[in-house]
């Protein structure tokens, strides 16, 4: 019966969402079909014209809906810091925490070569030529403490050495295995301020 | 509990790792972990390579799931040498068959991390340990099959088959100097043009044992 497939591809479709089990998406679906279907159709809306609309910022990586994100379009900031993260949730949490006026770049991950995910993957050609117009003087290493973090890291410094350029790591004040998003504010502006010399 | 290295891990779903280990004594698993940032819970940075851990886990089929896990040593790999940790790790993952009980590579593994974290200066040496606990155990005074001691002046050949022999120019094994093959079986340090022909016959040897499949973590370790 084509009618009861469309509600178990609905269900299915829900558990893509973090947090999301077998159970919540099922009382989700229930919820939109029986008491809200009008904010249904604007969420298959929403989804579909963001999913068609966002893209990756031409410059530093991160989600925008243009081809610069307003980030980079302002001018009004430090162009001689440059600051490296995994996420653009790590943009916001550093964005919120810490009082940061240079720019960023936004890997979209970390190199982890057993899941294939190398230097072409994270576009860091685009990192190095932004380091080659010679602007920046603090490259801010704030990739997360972990193995592949660590390494990506120091990947990334062997670039700006190449290019002289002074590069930096925020301080472990973030637990190891933690994730810049989920740390609190004290703690990464901590983490932030007391960046030392890579 | 038993002792166990993580080789590997992915997320799968939002609270689990899937998780590749090489336990002491039960060889090479595949588990799910259920973690969390809480304590009580298998904590999520507990699951990282580089640990001996000791571990409980439960089920059967391909793929086990983690009960308890307790970090029991922190091996600090500096973090220039992560890539090629990594690369350790991925040899056992392609060269050890699971669930097949392998002490030899536990120690040697061990061992391994313990040479990264030290700073030890001759790595291909720890790498010729390793493979030889896997299997691939080619330094020897004498040639395999003949029991003819090795001369430095000769080329010598490496098959799974025969292992070390005298080299001919009609064969397809790998070669390698006597001398070279002399210096591995001393333990001595190798000159920069060795570590060369040395880090050559290694790359071809497991490039063939893995029939061409390519190690991921190859081009980190030794080109960055
Ligand atoms: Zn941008």
């Amino acid at each position: 019966m084509s009618d009861v497939s469309a509600l178990q591809h609905l269900i299915n479709s829900l558990t893509c969402l973090p947090s999301v089990g077998k159970r919540t998406a099922q009382r989700m679906a229930f919820h939109i079909l029986e008491n809200d279907r009008g904010a249904g159709s604007e969420l298959a809306v929403a989804l579909s014209s963001a999913i068609e609309k966002i893209g990756h910022c031409q410059r530093c990586r991160t989600l925008t809906e243009n081809d610069y994100c307003r980030l980079c379009l302002d001018k009004g900031r430090d162009e001689s810091q440059l600051c490296v993260v995994e996420n653009p949730a790590d943009v916001l949490a550093i964005e919120q925490a810490a009082h940061f006026r240079g720019y960023y770049f936004v890997l979209m991950g970390k190199l982890s070569p057993l899941d294939g995910v190398g230097p072409e993957e994270l576009e860091l050609d685009k990192l190095d030529a932004i380091l080659a117009e010679g602007k920046v003087t603090e490259l801010i290493l704030a990739t997360n403490p972990s193995i592949e973090g660590e390494m990506t890291a120091h990947y990334i410094s062997q670039l700006a050495v190449k290019q002289l350029i002074n590069t930096t790591r925020i301080a472990h004040g973030v637990p190891i295995g933690g994730e810049l998003d989920y740390v609190d504010k004290g703690t990464l502006a901590h983490a932030f301020s007391g960046r030392q010399q890579y | 509990m038993e002792s166990a290295f993580i080789l590997h891990r992915r997320p799968y779903h939002e609270h689990s790792v899937l998780v590749d280990l090489l336990t002491e004594h039960s060889g090479r698993i595949t588990c799910i972990a259920r973690v969390a940032k809480r304590k009580g819970k298998i904590m999520r940075g507990t699951i990282e390579p580089f640990r001996q851990l000791a571990i409980e886990w439960f089920g059967r089929g391909e793929v086990q799931t983690l009960r308890q896990v307790e970090e029991r040593r922190h091996y600090a790999v500096p973090i220039s040498q992560i890539a090629r940790g990594l690369y350790f790790g991925e040899l056992i993952l392609k060269l050890l068959p699971k669930e097949l009980a392998a002490p030899e590579v536990f120690t040697a593994y061990q061992q391994a991390l313990f040479d990264l974290s030290s700073n030890h200066q001759a790595l291909y040496l720890t790498e010729t340990d390793l493979l030889a606990s896997l299997g691939l155990d080619f330094v020897t005074p004498v040639t395999h099959k003949e029991s003819v001691p090795i001369n430095a002046q000769y080329h010598y050949q490496y098959t799974s088959d025969v292992g070390i022999e005298l080299a001919t120019h009609t064969t397809q094994g790998i070669r390698l100097s006597g001398q070279l093959l002399l210096n591995l079986y001393q333990k001595l340090l190798l000159d920069e043009s060795q570590q060369k022909q040395y880090r050559q016959f290694l790359d071809h040897l497991i490039n063939q044992q893995l029939g061409g499949r390519p190690l991921k973590t190859r081009k980190f370790a030794f080109e960055h």
